[in-house]
């Protein structure tokens, strides 16, 4: 189990072109919309053209906690991640897992040599932005199935840095915890992840007992 | 080792107790945390044979060897690579000599190896295999009975283990289980139903479920499956789910709970039951229990013939719905797409695929024939594209056996072939390729020596036919039966002689029909009408399917109302929802007015038409250009934003329509700017994404909205400082700027912005907006809000006025 809370990188993440969220984030309404067919197609050619454009790589480790209280949860190498909503998002877990991925810089690309044409950039950006979601369920999925043979149960729920007051500035523990670097992240001043559709989350782990 | 053969008696004698979890039970046997499992049990192999007698003694028939982590990929994570032959095979043996003796089986088992295969990662699907190979050699030599390929998130990884398997050992019975998360999906999307469809014709001999769900997600999965699987079902859920009870994770089923689930799970259609994760020889034992006074499924298969697209089934019923395999993938006659294949592109097939499955094509044919290229390479380049980016099924289309032999191999579902005749070539090396594989069939009745005369002729063939693909265990159902339609310009006859021969396969044989549509009408003016009156008169004879073009829209909807006709389409529900609904199937086309056509043209966001009804109506000269603009094109935008504004439309029509009235105003400027109409000076309108933030499609949608709408839009850009935004605003004297931000750590920068623009006496209004922004907020910092681009258009009017 040791070698869990070493990083394990994922150099190629499985991933399906997440059509319907991407549509559903560019506000198609299932009953609503009135769309042709040649229209249609067009927008699911050009999602292609963006999932073609897109490679997830992912890492992740487990996480050992020192202490917790109603504030912070501190990890054994010192780190405290301040927040009440996280706090209680980590309350009953036995450890933590952090994992990151980054779809590359295959859609910034796109989204630049297309940068006078809103309507195609948009559609780049969704796909971007959903892939990015998406392959982080995937890594968590398949961190999940490798977990459960050491008696690990990973929780679903994902807890990322800028929500519930766990401020953006984690990211920079969170770069020094995983070698983002490898995926070719980078962390701008403001906490910025670039490239852009790069994501980074925590999870909960439990002991099973058996 | 057993005989797929004995296998199958085996399945219908009795329904078959699998093991349970074997890793838990390791622990519990002393198994430490952070070891290699298949090397400490190979040092401890006392330990396994306790587990495996356990579960024997409990009423498993078969156990599993404990090698799930034993592929030479994951024993590579152990620096354990180069000794997995060894491993392998002395687990099978301990497993063998563990339960043997007590009548049990051990299956060998095969597990994901972390990586994922092409398509769906980048992993080369031949590497896969040998993979594999490389471990069921060695659990062949241990002595196994049978092998099982468990807990794959990955249709592709399946398929390489089984092939791999198929190929070390052709007789041996293989068994397939997947994991589908409680969506009744694998990772990559993939359906119970088309990983079925895809395993049992690739040549697993049971397929089911295991892991990730409890029992009763995996009684949905597998009442979802039984109505058409030929082969036996499997079901190994987890104790339930995880859950916390008196501080510690626990599995929420014992074992009595759980046997009790095993009923429906029977009911369901399960023929081999046993646990995943969490489960114990108790749970087994109680699942023996079940087992012994609950009936299992007796396989009946399906009456249709099914294929299966990399994600989901098509069922072909000679009595059932008309399908149309969309013809356009196939560089014959198409230079656009010759040209492209050549350089090695297939975003032109790409294209084509999607705009036939969105005509309503339920097939797509794929023909990469063509003289100056490598067709084996552009076939499998092709396919692992459509793969990634269509659902449906595709249909093979080759002369070639080796093209065929690659293509059926990586694709990842159960192709159909098109197609098998009589001819020596297609017979002899085509067909066991096919087989090999588990393609479904066009059986072209060709003999020989070149095109039959007549129907009888035809007939003959066929039946010569289907005594060759019954030598590969090919039923009526898996088969196709090919018209042979041929041009009525060179034989009048032909179209009759057709007609005949379809109505005796579908009235005599009971079986699928198809044909190549469009040779019927070769030669002749007006092919479309040709084609589609043929067609009419075919499936009324009971023609149930076609390669032809579903991009002609009278063609398919003359499909949609033969089928409501003749009762295939139930309460005409499919006619009804395509005749009665209000949107277009197809984008408009130019009109005669070109001032009408401008207006539609910026209505369904068409830039290049709009450009070209613009200089087509400056030409004519009877539309004066500030007319078009106000009466056509202003007036269409406004429909774009009603429509968006009712969620008619989403954001990349909105986007769209706003860009083809650019190109439109653009092309009108020269014109306009002659136009002797007072003109009002546009608002100044300053917007930039704030310091510190790159996020910035949400400011560029804002800012062409903006353009849009009158406004002279100033894009400053993204990560702006607070002193270019003001000093730009006071040099150009704007009265209004939008700031974006996306990030919390960046939305403070707004208030820097508007702190600095107050101390620089700029009296501008400011909008915020952005993902993080809210009107509290906003309201805060001393701006308005704006969520979305129509908004920020709105609130820049209602400021201006004050």
């Amino acid at each position: 189990m040791e070698k869990f809370f070493n990083v394990n990188i994922v150099d190629s993440l499985a991933l399906t072109l997440p059509e319907r969220a991407v549509f559903s984030r560019l506000g198609r309404n299932r009953f609503l919309s009135d769309i042709s067919n040649i229209e249609e197609s067009r927008i699911k050619l050009l999602m292609n053209q963006a999932f073609a454009a897109v490679h997830p790589r992912g890492c992740w480790r487990l996480l050992k906690i020192a202490r917790k209280s109603n504030e912070t949860v501190t990890l054994d190498n010192g780190i405290e991640l301040k927040s009440a909503a996280f706090a209680g998002f980590v309350r009953l877990a036995d450890y933590l897992w952090i994992g990151g991925v980054s779809i590359g810089s295959g859609i910034a690309e796109l989204m630049e040599k297309y940068s006078d044409n809103m309507s195609k950039s948009v559609i780049f950006d969704a796909v971007g932005s959903e892939c990015a979601d998406e392959a982080l369920g995937n890594l968590q999925k398949i961190s999940a199935g490798t977990l459960m043979r050491y008696n690990l149960v990973l929780d679903k729920a994902r807890f990322s840095p800028g929500y519930g007051n766990l401020s953006l500035t984690v990211q920079r523990d969170i770069f020094n915890l995983l070698p983002m670097h490898q995926l070719g992240v980078s962390l701008t001043e403001s906490c910025i992840m670039v490239p852009e559709k790069s994501v980074t989350a925590f999870a909960v782990v439990n002991k099973l007992t058996v | 080792m057993m005989k797929r053969g004995e296998f199958i008696i085996f399945c219908n004698r009795l329904t078959v107790v699998l093991d349970g979890a074997t890793g838990t039970e390791l622990i519990k046997q002393g198994m430490p945390a952070g070891v290699c499992p298949e090397l400490w049990v190979l040092e401890h192999p006392e330990s396994i044979t306790a587990v495996q007698q356990a579960y024997a003694a409990s009423g498993s028939h078969i156990v599993y060897t404990p090698t799930f982590g034993g592929n030479a990929v994951k024993l590579a994570e152990f620096g354990l690579a180069d000794r997995a032959f060894e491993i392998n095979k002395k687990l099978a043996e301990i497993s063998c000599a563990a339960v043997h003796p007590l009548g049990v089986k051990v299956f060998g088992d095969i597990a994901p190896t972390g990586k994922f295969v092409e398509p769906s990662g980048d992993w080369a699907f031949e590497d896969a295999v040998n993979v594999f190979k490389a471990q069921a050699e060695a659990l062949a030599a241990g002595g196994v009975d049978g092998f099982v390929i468990e807990t794959m998130m990955d249709l592709q990884e399946a398929r390489a283990a089984l092939i791999a398997v198929r190929e070390v050992a052709p007789e041996a019975p293989v068994m397939v289980t997947m994991t589908f998360d409680s969506s009744q999906r694998t990772l990559t999307g993939v359906t119970p139903e088309a990983a079925l469809v895809t395993l049992q014709s690739l040549g697993a001999d049971a397929f089911g479920c295991n892991c990730s769900t409890g029992p009763a997600d995996m009684t949905k999965v597998i009442a979802a499956l039984a109505p058409i699987a030929e082969i036996p079902l499997i079901a190994k859920p987890n104790a339930g789910l995880p859950m916390l009870k008196d501080g510690k994770t626990v599995f929420n089923m014992d074992a009595k709970m759980f046997a009790n689930c095993m009923d429906d799970l029977f009911a369901a259609g399960a023929n081999l039951v046993g646990g995943c994760c969490g489960t114990t020889p108790e749970h087994i034992a109680g699942v023996t229990e079940r087992a012994r006074v609950n009936r299992h499924r007796h396989i009946r298969g399906c009456a249709d013939g099914i294929i299966a697209g990399s994600r989901k089934v098509e069922r072909l019923a000679f009595d059932k719905n008309f399908v149309v395999i969309g013809e356009r993938i196939n560089p014959t006659g198409k230079k656009a797409l010759q040209a492209e294949l050549r350089e090695g592109s297939t975003a032109l097939a790409l294209q084509y695929a999607l705009e036939q499955t969105g005509a309503g094509a339920k097939i797509l044919d794929v023909n990469m024939g063509m003289p100056g290229v490598d067709e084996t390479a552009l076939m499998e380049k092709t396919i692992l594209q459509l793969a990634r980016a269509v659902d449906v099924p595709l249909c093979i289309d080759s002369t070639s056996p080796e093209v065929v032999e690659k293509a059926l191999r990586i694709y990842p579902g159960r192709a159909l072939l098109n197609s098998i005749s009589l001819e020596k070539e297609r017979i002899e090396k085509v067909l066991p390729i096919a087989a090999k594989y588990g393609a479904m069939l066009i059986l072209l009745p060709l003999g020989d020596n070149g095109l039959p005369e007549n129907c009888q002729e035809r007939i003959i063939n066929l039946h010569r036919l289907f005594l060759e693909v019954a030598k590969y265990n090919y039923a009526r159902k898996d088969v196709a039966v090919d018209a042979l339609i041929m041009a009525v310009s060179a034989a009048p006859d032909a179209g009759n002689a057709a007609l005949e021969f379809i109505d005796y396969c579908h009235n005599n044989l009971k079986v699928n029909t198809v044909c190549g549509l469009s040779n019927i009408s070769f030669g002749l003016p007006n092919r479309m009408l040709v084609n589609r009156t043929f067609l009419t008169m075919a499936m009324t004879r009971g023609l149930n399917m076609a390669i032809a073009n579903p991009m002609n829209e009278d063609f398919m909807n003359s499909i949609d109302a033969v089928e409501a006709l003749n009762t295939h389409d139930e309460k005409m529900k499919n006619y009804l929802a395509k005749q009665s609904c209000s949107a277009p199937t197809a984008a408009p086309a130019a009109v005669a007015d070109p001032a009408q056509t401008a207006y539609n043209a910026v209505l369904h966001g068409d830039a290049a038409l709009a450009v070209k009804a613009v200089k087509n109506v400056l030409e004519k000269g009877d539309t004066a250009p500030r007319k078009l603009l106000d009466e056509y094109l202003l007036k269409a935008i406004a429909e774009v934003g009603g429509k968006f504004e009712k969620k008619q439309y989403f954001l990349p029509q909105l986007l769209a329509g706003a860009e083809a009235l650019q190109a439109a105003i653009k092309e009108l400027e020269g014109a306009l700017a002659g136009d002797n109409e007072d003109k009002i000076k546009p608002e100044k309108f300053i917007i930039a994404t704030v310091k510190g933030d790159i996020h910035d499609i949400g400011k560029n949608i804002t800012a062409l909205m903006l353009r849009n709408s009158g406004f002279e839009v100033i894009d400053l850009g993204k990560d702006v400082p607070a002193e270019v935004i003001v000093e730009r605003a006071l040099k150009e004297n704007c009265r209004i700027i939008g700031l974006s931000a996306l990030m919390t750590t960046t939305m403070t920068e707004m208030s820097k912005v508007i702190e600095l623009a107050r101390e620089r006496n700029c009296q501008a209004h400011f909008i915020a907006g952005g993902a993080v922004v809210d009107e509290k907020f906003a309201e805060s910092i001393n701006a308005a809000y704006a969520s979305d681009a129509m908004m920020c258009v709105r609130v820049a009017r209602e400021l201006l006025q004050k």
